[in-house]
């Protein structure tokens, strides 16, 4: 009878898990410290820590959801754990309004100051760059910056606001 | 000994199993019927009570090959020892030579094709990740155990105890060959029934129309249970039929069983109880015979059938019927929001926009709902001549009922429990006109091979490519036909080699778990697995982020509780709150251990609005809609005169009012609506979900290259303080540091 009674109390038990109705507050997390812990190797506009990784000549707002303008200029800055077969990696586009006004783009891009590539866009649309970095270019730990240079960028006539790439992704991928 | 044995011996054991205990059962009730058609009755009833034997042996822990092998032998040996002569049994309607000769050449053709495909490795999507991933783990386990990050685990699984017993032998092929056998049984039930019932050609042709149907030959080779819950439902029907004709109320016992069953293998066959017991209380009612004790032996028996799972989900997830009706079965293991979206998209799978398009689709198409049933069931339609036949009727009724489930989910082989029907009906339809079943059985089988399949149907259509002897036989080994052709399986032998017995892996994506033996909480399938995945969300999606606050200031006022009251609803929005703080002259009250916190709904995860964590938020989970509250409970009198939410963007419609129960007991409100805030963003979000993460015990992540973040988990490993460990057709492996 004992037994039955115990196996019974026992199914009962099991039946009223997750029936608790009030909980104590759970163990306080810490906070994770430094900004810098968000600098990666690799960002997408959208993404918050976006703006951690923008040194200067990318917009504030991003467009859509998904991509941001950059200016002549834009300087973005990354952190790497291993520079060893490091590729540069940029997502961009070229907006067929801009084309308009500037005709072909020449962009030089340089990575920490060094020229990695030079390439010349005849028509807009959207572009993908991928280039291996050269050994002994980027410090592991440190900030390594990325500069994408326009030889010519769109003249808004309304403001004078500069308008160059239509950027997406930039970074570093092994 | 070659694994080809081992397979077809696993499988063989299993139907001999059932053969001997259907045997017994009919035996025991002095049920003898027609020669040859019993033994499809019997083999569908016992199935029904080995299903129960190994439910029973898996609770008790006992699931493992020498205990299932001595059941075999003694249902064998009961059935050798009680066996019935079959010359005291009458046969069958003789069927003309003619149309035997055709029948068995198609049967034969097409039963090889589905035999070879049946015992080639098994791939299928569902067959190797969670029907046989956990009939794996069964195994391994000797039984069942609680699991709650699974929602398939959670399903009735009447046929994958049948896979565990053949498991346990065969492995994979060999349970999918059990599948296989009721496959080729239904046909042959469908037969039996036709020629007993006076229609035996007509039969013959409608039982081809199911059989070779390629929707049945795709399911029924893999380890599914689609046209086993077919098969079951054609069997109880087919019993009903002998009742209604005989008025031997012993018969009614494995029908109860039959309908029980059906519940069992695949929860979409419920109604077979009520159309049992609705078939049955008709006939009794014109009958004027008394109806009690004849639904009742129905319904109990099929009770004895179903209840084992409604009680196991019961008693561990607090949902008999689990993972579907959580409004009314609160539980922590699967979100209401969850089931509404998997409803949602099973009602229209993502890509038809129409019904209007589901014929086309389901017959011909194939690539947006999973494979076609044929083009001969463009003439389904005239199916309904086979009204002006008291069997075509009957037919007709049975597959709308066991049809009707159909509308919940449009998937080509939720079709099959309505197919034997439909094909009976059109065969009876047709029966007067000379020579054209013939025409329509050739032209089926012609559009049904694989090869002719091709030219038609969508690429992407589910359904047997080619004859993979060589595979099947394991000529070609098992490991090499399967690295040709799944990637889920690399993904699955690299989870395998990489990680450690004890940890275990979250993945975003299905992966073939019957490959693995780790634990991998697929993160869609439980309550705890999205709550994992919105916290490695959060640092990627903005709008999940802390970044809006909500201030409720009122006089300094000691209070027992406070409680922050939804009163907006919508429809799609869910309320969540990433932290909720309590303040008094612009300080915060520390949380201590006298304090309660309650929330309504989803009670479970109310310690994450008072975490301080950025990542974790309490959610409803469900839509908004007002009375959904936060409360804290002070457990003395406290004074505070501030309340501030920090909560995500992505919840327009929300709006919440503050409640207090001061000194006196009384509730009242405090503040109408909060302030809006805007809040700094936060930093190290993801090593801070990732830490949340580990301490849920997930050691190991799984990302595919198609998952979402794939590419940040890969560029900014070290901020997430993962460690890419390997990688495989595209998966990724990381260790969490």
């Amino acid at each position: 009878m004992m037994r039955r009674l115990a196996i019974a109390c026992g199914l009962a038990m099991m039946g009223c898990a997750g029936r608790q109705n009030f909980y104590a507050p759970a163990e306080a997390r810490r906070p994770i410290e430094g900004a810098a812990a968000e600098l990666g190797a690799v960002v997408a506009m959208y993404e918050p820590a976006a703006d951690l990784h923008i040194a200067g000549g990318v917009d504030h707002l991003v467009q859509a959801g998904q991509w941001r303008w950059t200016g002549r200029r834009p300087t973005l800055r990354f952190r790497v754990a291993n520079a060893e077969g490091a590729r540069l990696v940029m997502d961009f586009a070229i907006a067929a309004t801009t084309f308009a006004q500037t005709g072909p783009v020449t962009v030089s891009f340089l990575v920490n100051d060094r020229l990695l590539d030079r390439v010349r866009y005849d028509a807009p649309g959207e572009e993908h760059l991928e280039k291996p970095v050269p050994p002994g270019w980027l410090r592991p730990g440190s900030d390594n910056f990325v500069v994408a240079e326009l030889d010519r960028v769109f003249v808004s006539p309304k403001d004078g606001a500069e308008l160059g790439l239509i950027l997406s992704r930039a970074g570093f991928v092994r | 000994m070659p694994q080809a044995f081992y397979i077809l011996l696993g499988a063989m054991v299993t139907v001999l199993t059932c053969l001997a205990l259907g045997a017994l059962l009919f035996r025991r009730l002095a049920l003898t019927g027609h020669r040859g058609e019993m033994i499809w009755l019997e083999f569908f009833a016992g199935a029904a009570c080995l299903h129960l034997i190994v439910f029973a042996l898996a609770t008790a822990g006992l699931a493992r090959k020498g205990v299932f092998l001595a059941v075999a032998g003694l249902a064998v040996a009961g059935a050798l020892r009680w066996r019935d002569p079959l010359a005291r049994r009458p046969r069958l309607p003789a069927l003309p030579r003619l149309a035997t000769a055709l029948f068995g050449a198609v049967f034969a053709m097409f039963a090889v094709l589905y035999l070879v495909n049946a015992m080639a490795p098994e791939y299928s999507p569902d067959g190797s990740s969670y029907h046989l991933g956990l009939v794996a783990r069964y195994y391994r386990e000797h039984g069942f155990r609680r699991i709650t990050n699974n929602m398939y685990a959670n399903l009735s699984q009447g046929l994958e105890m049948l896979f565990l017993f053949a498991y346990s032998v065969g492995r994979h092929s060999a349970a999918a060959l059990v599948h296989c056998a009721f496959l080729l049984a239904a046909p042959l039930a469908m037969l039996s029934y036709a020629r007993r019932f006076g229609f035996g050609r007509a039969g013959a042709a409608g039982a081809l129309f199911f059989f070779l149907s390629p929707v049945a030959g795709r399911d029924g080779t893999a380890a599914y249970n689609d046209v086993a819950v077919a098969a079951v439902l054609f069997a109880l029907f087919y019993l009903l039929e002998i009742w209604r004709e005989e008025q031997n109320d012993r018969l009614l016992i494995p029908a109860g069983l039959l309908a029980g069953f059906a519940f069992a293998v695949k929860y979409t066959a419920f109604l077979a109880v009520p159309y049992a017991l609705g078939v049955v209380a008709w006939k009794l009612v014109r009958m004027r015979r008394p109806l009690l004790k004849p639904l009742a032996t129905l319904a109990l028996a099929a009770l004895v059938m179903a209840a084992p799972w409604l009680a196991k989900n019961a008693l561990w997830l607090g949902n008999p019927v689990s993972p579907f009706f959580n409004a009314v079965f609160p539980n922590p293991h699967v979100h209401v929001s969850f089931e509404r979206d998997y409803a949602r998209y099973m009602r229209h799978f993502g890509e038809v926009e129409s019904y209007a398009s589901v014929p086309l689709e389901t017959t011909v198409g194939g690539g947006k709902l999973g494979g076609v049933v044929g083009p001969l069931f463009l003439l389904a339609p005239l199916a309904l001549l086979a009204l002006r036949y008291p069997h075509g009727r009957r037919l007709l009724v049975a597959g709308v009922v066991f049809g009707a489930p159909y509308l919940a989910n449009i998937g080509t082989r939720f079709l099959l429990p309505l197919l034997p029907f439909l094909s009976l009906a059109l065969a009876l339809a047709v029966r007067n006109s000379r020579g054209v079943a013939v025409l329509l059985v050739a032209a089926h089988a012609l559009a049904s091979w694989p090869a002719a399949l091709a030219a038609y149907v969508s690429p992407y259509a589910w359904r047997l490519a080619d004859l993979p002897l060589e595979a099947a036989l394991r000529i070609e080994p098992e490991e090499h036909f399967l690295r040709r052709v799944s990637s889920g399986y690399l993904a699955a032998r690299l989870i395998e080699e990489q990680v450690p017995p004890s940890d275990r892996v979250l993945a975003f994506t299905q992966i073939p778990e019957a490959y693995t033996s780790r634990q991998v909480a697929v993160a869609f399938q439980s309550a705890h697995g999205e709550l994992l995945r919105d916290f490695l969300l959060t640092p990627l999606i903005p709008d999940l982020q802390p970044v809006e606050g909500l201030r409720f200031r009122f006089p300094e006022t000691p209070l027992r509780r406070l409680r922050v009251v939804q009163t907006a609803s919508g429809e799609s929005d869910q309320w969540s709150v990433t932290e909720l703080r309590v303040l008094r002259g612009g300080r915060e009250l520390a949380r201590d251990g006298r304090w309660r916190l309650r929330a309504h709904p989803n009670r479970w995860d109310v310690q994450l609005a008072f975490d301080n964590s950025p990542v974790t938020r309490w959610r409803s989970w469900r839509a908004i809609e007002p009375g959904m509250f936060l409360e804290v409970d002070f457990g003395r009198l406290e004074s505070a005169d501030e309340v501030l939410l920090e909560r995500s963007p992505d919840q327009y419609k929300a709006h919440n009012r503050l409640d207090g129960l001061d000194a006196s007991g009384r509730w009242r409100t405090l503040a109408a609506a909060g302030e809006p805030l805007t809040l700094p963003k936060k930093s190290g979000l993801r090593r801070a979900a990732v830490e949340e993460v580990k301490r849920s015990g997930i050691k190991y992540l799984l990302v595919f290259d198609e998952d979402f973040g794939a590419g940040d988990f890969l560029g900014n490993f070290g901020l997430w303080r993962i460690k890419p460990v390997s990688e495989r057709a595209g998966a990724r492996l990381y260790r969490i540091d």
